[in-house]
C-alpha cells in the first residue's frame, strides 16, 4: 500500500503487480453492509451546500441510488 | 440520467468536509448531493468503513466502495460491490437491470438467422473504463421454434453472448430460467425458450482505458430447432461500438 503511494507521489508509472498488491491489500476482509431486503441506518448528513440531508428528502418516489465514494480530494 | 427518469435520485457520501465537496461539485458540474460524513461515522454505521487503511494514511476513513439501491423507506433493493475504487457500476446499467430503461440513442445491432431475431444493445452509448457496463438481449422467435438453456446434456449447444476484448476484465450475462419442455420429435426434456425474452449482461471494463471509441467484438450461439427439425448449431458475430469518457484526474 505504500509502495504504491510512494510511486503515485512521485510521479512514476506503477507496475500491474503493485498496482494488483495495493488493490488486494485495501480490499482485504471486505465488507458491504446491508443486504437486499435490509434496513439502511439512519443518517442525517450535510451536502456540499451546508444542508442536513436524510433519506426522507433525498429519495425520488422510487428510491435513492446512494454511492460511498472514497474522497472527491485526491 | 436514466435513474432519475425512473424516479430514482442520487447521491455521494464520502468523508470528505463540505469544504471539499463544494468546489468539487461545482468544478465538475454535480448535480446530485454530495454528503459529508466527516469522522465517518455514517461509514461505520453502515459497516463499511476499510479497516486495512492505517491511522496515519489519508485513507484512513474511507468506505469500501459500495453502492446501493434502496426504496423511499430504506430498504435495500440491491447492491452492487466492485473490488477497486476505481471499478463502478454505470447507473445506465442499473436502470437497464431494474427498470429496462434504454437510451434512445444507444447502440444495439439486430442478428436475424431463420426463425430467430436478437437485438443486442447497451443502455447507454458513453461510459467510463473501469465501469461495469450493462447490455441487453433481447430474444424472439417465431411461434413454434426454440432456442436451448442450461443444463444442456452434451450435444446441444445453449445459448449465450459473450464478447471478446483486451479491453474486458470480466463479463456474465444472465438469461431467464429456460422451461423444461418435451421434445417428441427427440424423445427427450430439455430447458428451452420461445416467443420473446430478454437477458441482461454485465461487462467490466479494463482501467485505464484510452478515451474515445471503444468497439468491443461479440459472438452470439445457439441452435434453434422446431417442433419437427433441428438446424445446425450457428454462431453470430458482431460489434458494438461505445464512447469512453475522459476519466477525471485527481490534481494531487
Amino acid at each position: 500500500m505504500r509502495e504504491f503511494g510512494r510511486l503515485r507521489a512521485a510521479g512514476l508509472s506503477i507496475p500491474a503487480e503493485v498496482r494488483a498488491r495495493h488493490v488486494r491489500a485495501t480490499n482485504d476482509g471486505y465488507a458491504t453492509g446491508p443486504d437486499p431486503g435490509e434496513r439502511i441506518p439512519e443518517f442525517a448528513l450535510p451536502d456540499q451546500s451546508g444542508a442536513i440531508r436524510t433519506l426522507n428528502d433525498l429519495a425520488g418516489p422510487n428510491g435513492l441510488f446512494l454511492v460511498f465514494h472514497r474522497s472527491a480530494d485526491w | 440520467m436514466m435513474l432519475e427518469k425512473n424516479g430514482v435520485r442520487i447521491a455521494a457520501i464520502s468523508y470528505d468536509s463540505q469544504e471539499i465537496l463544494a468546489p468539487f461539485a461545482q468544478k465538475h458540474s454535480i448535480g446530485f448531493p454530495l454528503l459529508s460524513d466527516k469522522g465517518s461515522q455514517t461509514i461505520r454505521k453502515f459497516g463499511i468503513f476499510n479497516f486495512n487503511m492505517a491511522p496515519d494514511l489519508r485513507s484512513y476513513g474511507v468506505p469500501h466502495p459500495v453502492e446501493y439501491l434502496v426504496t423511499p423507506d430504506g430498504s435495500v433493493v440491491k447492491k452492487y460491490f466492485v473490488d477497486n475504487y476505481q471499478h463502478r457500476v454505470t447507473g445506465s446499467a442499473v436502470a437497464l437491470a431494474e427498470f429496462g430503461t434504454v437510451e434512445s440513442d444507444a447502440p444495439s445491432v439486430v442478428l436475424k438467422s431463420g426463425a430467430l431475431a436478437v437485438r443486442v444493445g447497451f443502455p447507454s452509448a458513453q461510459a467510463f473504463a473501469g465501469q461495469e457496463v450493462g447490455f441487453f438481449v433481447d430474444f424472439a422467435l417465431q411461434p413454434r421454434w426454440h432456442i436451448y438453456g442450461t443444463p444442456l446434456p452434451a450435444g446441444y449447444t445453449t445459448t449465450s453472448v459473450t464478447f471478446e476484448s483486451p479491453a474486458i476484465v470480466s463479463q456474465k450475462l444472465e438469461l431467464p430460467a429456460a422451461e423444461m419442455s418435451d421434445i417428441p420429435v427427440l424423445g427427450e426434456t430439455l430447458p428451452v425458450y420461445t416467443g420473446s425474452f430478454r437477458g441482461i449482461g454485465m461487462l467490466l471494463l479494463k482501467f485505464p482505458l484510452p478515451e474515445g471509441r471503444l468497439v468491443l467484438q461479440g459472438r452470439l450461439a445457439f441452435q434453434q430447432c422446431s417442433d419437427t427439425v433441428c438446424d445446425l448449431p450457428e454462431t453470430i458475430s458482431f460489434e458494438l461500438g461505445l464512447t469512453l469518457e475522459p476519466f477525471m484526474i485527481s490534481e494531487r
